[in-house]
């Protein structure tokens, strides 16, 4: 399977101290949607660090797993590749390049309108709010008819741009019955689980072969998360390269190919499935793993010491150190780079090695 | 450079205190010394004459010219300032009074029958023209009536139209501040309601209460300015809606056209002082969840 | 049919108000007649006894049913309706046009701070739209006027019309900026705004199909802009009176001055027709984007 996206060192950085107040007022800021192109910083002028050297590939028909605490910097790293970060952040390094292995694209370097040809074709995007994510005056087709309608195809003919619509939302799981009575509604009268296959629908209607999805389940009930995650699978199947952000590493475990952990804006290990969640070699990962409750089991949850700071900002050495229960003087000093323990596996961990 | 900062900083911030103390000082002599030290500007009958330069009856030049009445119209103007900023004064105390009270009471006990009230009184003051209104209530007063009956009846209208934005503003500060911890940890402590209320959510109703003065007492200079312009004002009242108008009647005689650009000025300053004293003290606005 | 409710509500509430209102402003303004009775009992002419309200009400109410709303009374330079025939125009043509460039300036001004010149915004709201708003509207229509004749001593009605229109709109803009500044800021911070972005879907359409309806929708931008314009009918008196335009504002307040309830009423109707015509068409609107109501800012 080949490449579909790679992301290549990227760094991503804020303006000045964090600051939770600011930030808020920025990301307003940089949701006019008139904005000009992605922030990209000279290197020299950095602030506050927020992603850090991250090197990701998404494989066509594959579905990568991007795990991690609140914070550590996924959504950030989702929002670089769509261009979306907010004003008070900047792409200080990096490539982010679609088709690395044909034509390859880095996305870094367009502009909004050039970006534009990307996002919705190539690039499919789920957000994280299943409610807020959907426009309250348009019904659910319209949603996802606004989408197909980008793809000109048989002289942007009505009946292709219907059929389409109604394919993709039969393909994110939704019903015959409910494409005939509940398509046609607004989201404040549709169920939650509906509201995120509408969302998934809008991402898949122009059969993009990326898929980004920023925690598509944290708001769903068991059943309806389980039907969405056979959704996010069928379309891997069907050859879109996956990346699903989630911190619930229960959900994905059996449907992911590989994963990625995140903490503070790094990459500290990353492997096909079974290697990162039944022999995880990273203390965070198995912090994490800790942390999720089993049915079959009846075990005492240990969750991570502390909490994860807001920056790395100060922090020498390996950005776990302080909260590590296997810290070793090592820690304290050398950061920590990947580096294979076995195929395929990496981790960054000096008690790892 | 932060410790450069600091210093800086406390400096603007005295200096701004200082200036407004002048200005509330300077604003303060204008309203009372009229009253206090300038003789009453005489009036003559035979003096019906345009605007000029000179009292015709002392034959010595005026600061601002004399008006239409032949009287100095610096002395004119003064009048006219203490008369209006006490309006103001007043009005804008009673508006206060009243928002507080109505807010408060609404904002500890979320009645409902209140909150539908301030809802229908603030959609009622949207709809229906205010100026109208106190045009209809200045004129259905006989001529023979006292003059404070129908002034009152005219601020009357004006504080009820004034009070119900206020007042709902002031009960959702009320509601929230009731919701915070320390709140419920004083009442957790046994403190009474007068208490708590004047000393865990009254200091967090000031820069409302400063906004809503800043908003309000320029309101009645503009009701007042504007009604005499239209001929319905006041009784038995000089203030700076008639200087307007009695300058801008004669605006093609050159010195009424200065007295004209004098007055305007001065109306800006009483109606901008509080604006510029919440700006010098760097009070935030509340502009964005009000408009 | 949700919607058809709601607009019978809006309806039943104008008429009730409406029908309250002019029947307030005949019953005020006839007691100013009967003033002028007091003061002519004060001359050794014996006045006629002065007409109760009630009579006067039911004769004037009578005249323009039986009339089918063609005659709406006399007043005592001649019939109403001709009076606000002459006088309509101009005030139609000054409430209409600065509401229009009043609101569309403001749009302008709200999508420019919040695209192009961002660090202006929160000046606007918090220093310039309180200032602007403390300023006496008198003052600012007296300045305009003192502009224009520094340069036309003379102006032609057409310049006065003009001039008097710049200075409504100069009035409305910071609050009209501020309202859809207010209401744009709340729709940006949306996901779905956001979404639309992540789908490549062009700004223009962005705004159209996404921002703007909502703002309409929630924010009370659409009531707000219907009390502005009825509000005009009023409020243009400044302007029709410094700029020697006269309109149906300066005949209302003639009217009230002089005891002619027949005329004051009948400007209060039209006040309400205004209102009313505005209400229904903001309400469908509200009702064609938001047919659930589940967005809608219930300001009436």
């Amino acid at each position: 399977m080949s490449d579909a996206l790679r992301i290549e060192g990227l760094s991503v950085y804020g303006q000045g101290q964090y600051d939770f107040g600011r930030q808020n007022a920025d990301e307003r800021e940089s949701n006019d949607p008139l904005s000009g192109q992605q922030n990209t910083a000279a290197s020299g002028a950095r602030g506050y660090e927020v992603i850090s050297q991250v090197n990701l590939s998404l494989r066509a028909g594959k579905v990568l797993g991007l795990v991690g605490e609140t914070g550590c910097g996924k959504t950030t790293l989702i929002n670089s590749i769509l261009g979306l970060l907010p004003a008070s952040l900047s792409v200080a390094s990096g490539r982010i390049l679609i088709d690395p292995e044909e034509q390859p694209v880095d996305l870094l370097q367009l502009n909004n309108r050039q970006r534009a040809a990307y996002l919705g074709l190539r690039i499919g995007y789920v957000p994280q709010d299943v409610r807020s994510g959907l426009n309250p005056l348009m019904s659910a087709r319209q949603t996802v008819r606004e989408g197909a309608k980008r793809k000109r195809d048989r002289k942007h003919q009505r009946s292709a741009i219907t059929q389409r619509t109604d394919d993709a939302l039969r393909r994110a799981g939704l019903s015959d019955d409910f494409l005939r009575s509940d398509a046609d509604r607004r989201p404040g009268r549709l169920s939650g689980g509906q509201c995120q296959r509408v969302l998934i629908a809008q991402a898949i209607v122009n059969e993009p072969s990326v898929l980004l999805l920023d925690e598509p389940t944290a708001s769903l009930d068991p059943t309806s998360r389980h039907q969405v995650l056979e959704t996010i699978r069928r379309l891997a199947d069907d050859g879109a390269a996956v990346c699903l952000v989630t911190h619930d590493l229960a959900a994905i475990a059996s449907m992911v190919d590989s994963v990625a952990v995140m903490y503070l804006g790094r990459l500290v290990e990353i492997g096909s499935a079974d290697q990162v969640l039944r022999h995880s070699r990273h203390p965070y990962t198995r912090g994490l793993l800790g942390c999720v409750p089993r049915l079959d089991e009846k075990r005492t949850l240990q969750p991570i010491n502390g909490e994860a700071p807001v920056s790395g900002n100060g922090l020498t050495g390996c950005r776990f150190y302080p909260r590590c229960p296997l810290r070793q003087i090592q820690c304290e000093v050398d950061e920590p780079q990947l580096s294979k323990a076995q195929l395929e596996h990496q981790v960054a961990c000096h008690v790892a090695e | 450079m932060g410790h450069k900062a600091m210093p800086t900083g406390s400096v603007r911030q005295r200096c701004g205190r200082y200036t407004v103390w002048a200005l509330l000082l300077i604003t303060g002599l204008v309203v009372v010394v009229p009253s206090s030290f300038t003789a009453q500007p005489k009036r003559e009958a035979n003096s019906f004459a345009p605007p000029s330069w000179y009292d015709r009856t002392v034959q010595h030049e005026c600061v601002l010219g004399t008006d239409y009445l032949g009287r100095s119209y610096a002395a004119v103007l003064g009048r006219a300032i203490s008369a209006t900023t006490r309006v103001a004064f007043f009005g804008t105390a009673a508006v206060l009074f009243g928002v507080l009270a109505v807010g408060t009471l609404q904002g500890s006990t979320q009645s409902k029958l209140l909150g539908a009230i301030l809802a229908s009184g603030n959609l009622g003051v949207m709809a229906v023209p205010q100026v109208a209104v106190l045009i209809t209530i200045a004129t259905s007063w006989s001529r023979t009536s006292p003059a404070w009956m129908v002034n009152t009846s005219m601020m009357a209208v004006l504080v009820l139209f004034a009070i119900p934005t206020g007042a709902r503003l002031i009960a959702e500060r009320v509601r929230s501040v009731n919701q915070t911890r320390f709140v419920a940890a004083s009442q957790a402590f046994g403190a009474s309601w007068w208490y708590t209320f004047r000393r865990d959510v009254f200091p967090h109703l000031l820069e409302d209460i400063a906004w809503i003065v800043a908003s309000v007492l320029p309101m009645f200079v503009a009701v007042e300015v504007g009604l005499a312009y239209l001929g319905i004002e006041y009784r038995e009242f000089e203030g700076l809606g008639r200087a307007l108008a009695k300058s801008f009647g004669s605006i093609f005689n050159g010195i009424a056209q200065f007295q004209l650009v004098v007055t305007i000025a001065v109306i800006l300053w009483v109606a901008l002082i509080p604006q510029i004293i919440l700006k010098l003290l760097n009070v935030r606005g509340f502009a964005e969840e009000s408009v | 049919m949700r919607g058809v409710k709601r607009l019978a509500t809006t309806l039943l509430i104008l008429i009730s108000f409406g029908t309250l209102s002019v029947t307030f402003a005949f019953y005020i303004v006839s007691r100013t007649d009967e003033l002028a009775e007091e003061r002519l009992q004060m001359s050794d002419v014996k006045p006629p006894p002065p007409e109760a309200f009630s009579e006067r009400y039911a004769r004037w109410i009578k005249t323009v049913v039986s009339s089918r709303f063609s005659d709406f009374g006399q007043s005592r330079t001649g019939p109403v309706k001709n009076i606000v025939a002459s006088r309509l125009p101009i005030t139609a043509t000054i409430g209409m046009s600065s509401w229009l460039l009043g609101w569309t300036c403001g749009l302008g001004l709200a999508v420019g701070l919040t695209t192009r010149w961002r660090p202006w915004a929160q000046f606007h709201q918090q220093r310039l739209y309180p200032i602007a708003h403390a300023v006496p509207s008198l003052v600012v229509v007296i300045l305009f006027y003192l502009v224009m004749i520094q340069f036309d001593p003379h102006p032609s009605r057409q310049l006065r019309t003009g001039v008097g229109i710049a200075s409504l709109v100069v009035l409305m803009v910071p609050s009209t900026t501020a309202l859809w500044l207010n209401g744009i800021q709340r729709v940006l911070q949306q996901e779905y705004v956001r979404v639309a972005r992540a789908r490549g879907i062009s700004s223009v359409t962005v705004w159209r199909r996404h921002v703007l309806p909502n703002v309409l929708v929630s924010s009370g931008v659409l009531t707000q802009a219907v009390f502005s314009l009825a509000g005009l009918v009023v409020g243009s008196a400044f302007v029709e009176g410094v700029f020697r335009l006269g309109g149906v504002a300066e005949a209302f307040i003639a009217a009230a001055t002089h005891g002619q309830a027949e005329m004051a009423a009948f400007a209060t109707l039209l006040y309400f027709l205004v209102l009313a015509a505005g209400v229904l068409i903001a309400e469908g609107i509200t009702v064609y984007l938001d047919p659930d109501g589940a967005q809608s800012h219930a300001n009436w």
